[in-house]
């Protein structure tokens, strides 16, 4: 018997080369694996340690002045007392309704547009060659003219950030819906669904995932527009202010600043998460 | 007859040229039967299923269903495809009873009795297929098997005057696969709905059908048209082991053979 076992010739998977498939699956770098959620919070807090390890070093540098990199603590420090400010809190208050006002606005339209160019071909055809043109042309490009079309007030720091997003959101949304296979929108059409009815009830429901992806990146990129909108011309707004601070060379309250754009910018992320997990819980369970 | 297509051709033009897809098809199907079309992949048996069921236009001849021409997809053709197509974002229920909420199915008034027949026919279609417990979760939830079942009840909950069926269960284990034609037999035992069915499997085929239409590959031209003489009530398991049966299949295998080995003869002449 013991001979036989030792002449068999080894069948692919078992034999010799199932001592590797024995081995755990690896606890630290498993390609596209999972790992254990206490090792992933760890890595996340070491790589802003290692963000926070480095601005300390460096800051302690002779040959960095404190104008460039401020010590953590004047930063901190600095903090503190612009919480206390009540220019902030309107510069914050002004900048957030700037962004939401254009963006929305963005949204509102470029949706439902978006959903019209991804049903159909010809709606395709009259707005996403132009779409392309415009959106390659760079915000801060059409500051000038916006400035000249609508002054200096409210109206053209929302438009840029509706300009920013309209065009890219146009985009997305019908490329989601392009995305949702064609055996849907046959068989509801099998079932007697109208054109209408196809277009809402299972194109629009099956691209919805992907269009709150597409409005979460793009309320990124809002904010970047709103601040190219304040640099240039504003009396109030993180933006305008950052380049007050520029002015009289302020370099912690600039870093202040970033670190609110960086907070409002996770803060965001995590409420469209949250909002995405809790209303697409089919779509998750659907990865799985 | 319930369904009629009658001298149908499908060309279409593919990098290597004019492509001959089907040639000169006749079919008749009568009201509550069950046909299957059997052939090699590629003998162009599903893109006939496609333009019977209005999703694709022939190049030339007609496809009538009651007398009239079909022009598109419509409620009056059920379709159930081989790829999952529950819509994900909706229950089991919801799915099942979708036909019901679609505004071309609406009762003029909103009428009690229709309602409650209807809910009570959602619930008879889910029961009939194993589902009524799971009409909670969601598609992505449930196996291969229960997703094709939910989808077979949807596609029945619509009442459509012929059942389309494109490799339903091609994508399905062989367990489930047996269990699902089982179940088949069961529901069309019940609903007695016209049904044509793509198949390659000769053994599904004959275990499901009244008739077997055998298509021939590149171009795809009927070469058999069999008639299955077995009870509707049959079992499976049993029907497999009788020497009927079998001598069907052989028939059946032995017309799709000569054909690919002739149509592999050519295809290696033209080679050279």
């Amino acid at each position: 018997m013991p001979s036989l076992v030792r002449d068999a010739v080894p069948i692919a998977g078992r034999g010799p080369q199932s001592r590797q498939s024995a081995q755990p699956p690896p606890r630290w770098f498993p390609v596209r694996g999972e790992v254990e959620a206490r090792r992933s919070r760890a890595f996340a807090l070491l790589g802003a340690s290692l963000l926070v390890v480095s601005y300390l070093w460096l800051s302690h540098r002779e040959w960095v002045t404190s104008a460039l990199l401020p010590p953590l603590s004047s930063v901190l420090q600095t903090g503190w007392q612009t919480l206390q400010e009540a220019d902030f809190w309107l510069d914050l208050k002004v900048s957030f309704w700037r962004v939401t006002a254009g963006f929305l606005g963005a949204a509102l339209l470029a949706v439902p547009l978006g959903i019209l160019a991804g049903s159909f071909r010809l709606c395709s055809a009259l707005l996403e060659p132009v779409s392309e043109f415009l959106r390659y042309i760079p915000v801060p490009a059409l500051v000038p003219l916006v400035l000249i079309l609508l002054g200096i007030d409210e109206g053209a720091k929302v438009s840029l950030v509706f300009l920013g997003t309209f065009f890219q959101l146009l985009l997305m949304t019908a490329d989601e819906v392009r995305q949702v296979p064609l055996t849907l929108v046959q068989v509801s059409q099998s079932m007697g669904a109208t054109r209408l009815e196809v277009v809402t009830r299972v194109l629009t429901p099956a691209a919805l995932p992907g269009i709150s992806h597409a409005l979460r990146i793009c309320n990124g990129w809002a904010w970047s527009y709103v601040v190219v909108a304040e640099l240039l011309a504003a009396t109030e707004g993180l933006g305008f202010r950052i380049l007050r601070f520029y002015r009289f060379i302020q370099t912690p309250n600039i870093y202040v600043y970033l670190l609110v754009f960086g907070l409002i910018g996770l803060g965001l992320d995590g409420l469209f998460r949250f909002l995405h997990a809790r209303v697409f819980r089919w779509a998750k369970a659907g990865r799985a | 007859m319930k369904l009629a297509v009658r001298s149908l051709n499908k060309s279409y033009v593919a990098t290597r040229g004019t492509v001959h897809a089907l040639s000169n098809i006749e079919l008749l199907v009568a009201e509550a039967e069950f046909v299957s079309l059997v052939g090699t992949s590629g003998c162009g048996k599903s893109t006939l299923l496609h333009i019977i069921g209005g999703l694709e236009a022939a190049s030339s001849g007609s496809v009538e269903l009651d007398g009239q021409l079909v022009r598109g997809p419509g409620a009056e053709l059920g379709l159930v495809f081989q790829r999952q197509t529950l819509f994900p974002w909706l229950t089991v229920l919801e799915n099942v009873r979708f036909p019901h909420t679609l505004r071309r199915k609406q009762p003029r008034a909103a009428d009690p009795q229709e309602l409650t027949n209807r809910a009570v026919l959602v619930e008879n279609l889910l029961r009939l297929v194993g589902l009524w417990d799971f009409r909670s979760s969601y598609p992505a939830e449930l196996s291969g098997g229960m997703q094709q079942r939910a989808a077979i009840a949807r596609a029945l909950v619509a009442r459509p005057d012929v059942l389309l069926m494109d490799e339903p269960f091609g994508a399905l284990d062989s367990q489930t696969r047996e269990e699902m034609q089982e179940l088949l037999l069961h529901v069309n035992a019940q609903h007695r709905t016209t049904t044509l069915f793509v198949t390659h499997d000769v053994d599904e085929a004959l275990l499901l059908s009244d008739r077997v239409i055998v298509l021939s590959p590149r171009p795809g031209r009927i070469l058999g048209d069999i008639a299955v003489p077995f009870a509707r009530d049959r079992r499976t398991a049993d029907l497999k082991l009788d020497p009927g049966f079998v001598h069907l299949k052989r028939q059946v295998l032995g017309m799709l053979r000569h054909q690919s080995e002739r149509g592999s003869a050519l295809e290696s002449l033209n080679g050279r």
